[in-house]
């Protein structure tokens, strides 16, 4: 291939400056106040989910409380109307920012609140009755939405060059996908420890799961697992084949990828725990919470454990 | 004597590797050593670490905590790890191709009385294991009769695919450990530079060899990308975001010159071997260019302005970095980025930006922060006054950087996850089913007893036992289950 003179593109000096450029003042206003004008209803729709969520909250506690059906019942119709709701919002943000939505913070929390919220009304189809593993999951919901009202801006931003990638949406949808899984296993997990010693003891019912139905009902929380480990890891891989197409290094140690990493591997020793017969008791299910926690660290703490030192960053040297 | 004893401690710590409660302990200790790894900075220097008041100088120097990834403890464990996972694969590999045994007696999962005799019973609960719900003998002993269903291979084999998948996966990473290394390299526009590696891989370090890429690198074009789109003033304070979200109060965007985002920016590269370009190529972020075994990847820019100060024919030079003295101003001027290239209007239109950036000048905060504040805007060829002093941006220089990586880890790496993806999908998230039967007579009455096991996400055991329970007992008057927790 014989070589060209180098040439300069895009710097050439064009007579048309930028003030020049805008011409018609009234389409950016126009533009302007339709832009306004959409950000205002979604920040109220998102007002009121939130504030739905934590209603909700509130009776699933009051369910736990009191043992009453039909507060569970009134708790989870709640719900799924509101994750519904949640739902459209993200399909109407979606239309408002003309891509995925999941690039901000904001977004992200947003996204979580509404797959946990979905998820969950979808597997609690299959152990009707049993309301209690509700309280965490409208509890984050709530934290979530608020979180992302009060410390966030929902302002809608044009996506940055590393964001331009395949990889990025599919990297963002699984990982999310499964921690919304890994949210639900938790609560089922959460329930039948808070249970189970309780039915041990007095036998009978307790918040509508028996001696006979309680293994079973715990069984859900391990196949979901099984259902957030492929796609954790897919997350992982794809979070991996994405840095190295950006940054040319596909692992770089950086504390959000550790995390990701520490997650990954303690689902992997709870998986590993559930097929052996000394450890797929208690010992199990204490590592299905701590996965939990170390994915909402992964997704939250990892800033905030930055906060908590008191470092604006974990690559200081203050610890 | 020392022999057997060595013997002894091989045969002792190949036994602990092979077996699954080890790689509990060393996952839970990898775990471990992971959190603390996000703890201390990677990377950092000790004495810095000390000068900024870290608490642990100690255990920091003592076990390399600021490396922590390569420090002799990680390595010790990651080592341990795959031993533990390639020794569990090769143990493994033979059961795959052995007959589960029968257990000595299964204990019931569920247990029925049938009203066929005792001959056409078997016959009936083999035609409808088999030819009504696909179930293939695996296994016959006196007493009990064991089938298996599942899509395609054993479940066994999936688990074992994909664990040797991950064995796999770690040689990649060795490779990496072992041979990769990266650098960056700057080009002007115009400018072919040899490609030569300084940084070396770990292997190849001790040794002094160098390997020569023997090909330059020519930077042929450069783009940058930007778009125009509104910004938003979005209060800081919670009751003002509150009070937003009530509709009591309203929301502002605005748009102006500045309102610029930088979309993408690319290079036009050449790669120039013995004084041919073989390979030509157009990069942006997620997109590099392969050649001869090495990645380039655009990592970023550098920008150089030239500043004419009133009349005087040599115009001053300043990086974006440096602050830059401008005789006759009290206070020296930095500039930022400069935007030049394409812009998208919100309309959609493409335009060629005028070339320009922002002039600002040093003051001290109320909190007595030195910060930056805009002094003017200087637009290519056009001259702006700032404290009396006319300044004109009369060129610029742009270069862009890159990083380059030779890794030959990767492909393994890439190849094993895939499949380790697929077998853990399809182990996961398919059925399979073990099922055990035995059938008694006393007296008058048969019974059947069945075993179930089942893996997989959708397997569900209740369901199959129903199922078989109805296809059994579908001609009787009144099927009649034994207690099920029999
Ligand atoms: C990077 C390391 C490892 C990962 C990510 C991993 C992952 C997994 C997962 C996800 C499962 C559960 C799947 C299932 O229920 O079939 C599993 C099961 C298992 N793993 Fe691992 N594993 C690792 C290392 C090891 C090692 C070192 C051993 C050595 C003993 C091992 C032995 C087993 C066994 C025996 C099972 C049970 C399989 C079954 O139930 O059929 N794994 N592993």
């Amino acid at each position: 291939m014989p070589l060209k003179t180098p040439e300069r593109r895009g710097c050439a000096v064009s007579p048309v400056s930028l003030p020049g450029a805008l011409k018609n003042m009234s389409e950016i206003e126009l533009l302007l106040s339709r832009t306004t004008y959409l950000l205002s209803v979604e920040l109220r729709l998102f007002w009121l989910i939130a504030f739905v969520y934590g209603i909700s909250f509130l009776l699933f506690i009051l369910h736990i409380l009191t043992r009453s059906t039909s507060m569970g019942k009134a708790a989870h119709s709640l719900m799924w109307a509101n994750a519904l709701l949640h739902v459209g919002l993200i399909v109407f943000r979606t239309f408002e920012a003309g891509r995925a939505p999941f690039q901000t913070l904001y977004e992200t929390l947003s996204w979580f609140a509404a797959s946990a919220a979905l998820t969950y009304l979808i597997v609690a189809e299959k152990f009707r009755g049993v309301y209690a593993p509700g309280a965490l999951v409208s509890g984050l919901s709530m934290g979530a939405c608020m979180y992302a009202l009060v410390s966030r801006s929902p302002s809608i931003e044009p996506l940055s060059p590393p964001l331009q990638s395949y990889w990025f949406e599919w990297h963002v949808i699984l990982a999310f996908f499964s921690y919304a899984v890994f949210v639900v296993s938790a609560s089922i997990e959460a329930t039948y420890l808070a249970v189970k010693p309780l039915l041990t003891r007095s036998g009978g019912t307790c918040l509508g799961l028996t001696m006979d139905t309680i293994e079973r009902f715990r069984s859900r929380a391990f196949k979901l697992v099984l259902f957030g480990y492929p796609l954790l890891t897919f997350a992982v891989f794809s979070g991996a084949a994405w840095a190295n197409d950006a940054w040319g290094r596909y692992w770089s140690w950086d504390p959000k990828e550790t995390w990701s990493l520490i997650t990954w591997t303690v689902f992997t020793m709870y998986l590993h725990s559930m097929t052996m017969q000394r450890f797929n008791g208690r010992f199990a299910s204490a590592l299905n919470i701590l996965g939990f926690v170390c994915m909402m660290m992964t997704f939250l703490g990892v800033n905030w454990l930055a906060k908590l030192l008191g470092i604006p960053s974990l690559h200081v040297y203050a610890v | 004597m020392d022999n057997a004893l060595l013997i002894n401690a091989l045969n002792w710590s190949y036994k602990k590797l092979s077996s699954i409660k080890t790689s509990l302990y060393i996952l839970g200790a990898l775990s471990f050593l992971y959190v603390i790894g996000t703890i201390f900075p990677q990377g950092g220097d000790l004495g810095e670490y000390a000068a900024a008041g870290g608490k642990f100088v100690f255990f920091v120097k003592a076990f390399s905590l600021l490396q922590l990834f390569t420090s002799p403890i990680f390595l010790v464990a990651a080592l341990a790890l795959s031993l533990n996972l390639f020794i569990c694969t090769i143990e493994r590999y033979p059961a795959l191709f052995q007959r589960r045994k029968p257990a000595q007696r299964y204990v019931p999962t569920r247990s029925l009385y049938l009203t066929q005799g005792l001959t056409q019973a078997y016959s009936d609960t083999r035609k409808t294991l088999s030819e009504g719900l696909g179930f293939k003998v695996v296994s016959k002993d006196a007493e009990w009769i064991s089938m298996e269903k599942g899509p395609i291979l054993s479940y066994r084999a999936l688990t074992w695919l994909y664990h040797a998948g991950m064995a796999l996966c770690l040689i990649g990473l060795l490779l990496t450990y072992l041979f990769a290394y990266e650098d960056t390299l700057t080009l002007s526009l115009g400018q072919a530079t040899p490609v030569e590696t300084k940084e070396i891989g770990r292997l190849l370090k001790p040794f002094g060899i160098s390997p020569k890429p023997g090909f330059s690198l020519l930077l042929d074009s450069f783009t940058t990308e930007h778009v125009q789109s509104p910004r938003l003033k979005y209060p800081k304070d919670k009751p003002s975001r509150l009070a937003i979200g009530l509709g009591w109060q309203g929301l502002t965007h605005e748009m102006n010159d500045e309102s610029l985002f930088t979309k993408d920016w690319r290079s036009g590269l050449k790669v120039i071997k013995g004084g041919l370009a073989v390979k030509e190529k157009e990069i942006e972020i997620n997109d590099p260019l392969k050649y001869g075994g090495y990645t380039f990847y655009q990592a970023g820019f550098s920008q150089t302005v030239k500043i004419r100060v009133n009349d005087n024919p040599i115009p001053l030079s300043a990086n974006l970095e440096d602050e830059l003295a401008v005789p006759g101003l009290d206070a020296p001027l930095k500039f930022k980025e400069l935007k030049a290239g394409m812009v998208q209007r919100p309309n959609g239109s493409m335009e060629t930006l005028t070339p320009y950036t922002i002039a600002r000048q040093p003051v001290t905060g109320a909190d007595g922060k030195k910060k930056y504040i805009d002094a003017g805007r200087l637009e290519l060829g056009s001259p702006v006054i700032i404290d009396g002093v006319r300044l004109t941006l009369v060129d610029f220089e742009e270069s862009t950087v890159l990083s380059y990586r030779f890794d030959p880890g990767f492909p393994m790496l890439w190849w094993a996850g895939i499949f380790v993806l697929i077998a853990m999908t399809i182990r996961f998230f398919g059925a399979w089913y073990f099922i055990s039967y035995n059938i008694t007579e006393s007296g008058n009455i048969v019974c059947l007893d069945l075993y179930v096991e089942a893996k997989g996400i959708p397997a569900d055991c209740e369901g199959l036992l129903t199922k078989i329970e109805h296809m059994l007992t579908r001609g009787d008057i009144k099927p009649d289950p034994v207690n099920p927790l029999r």
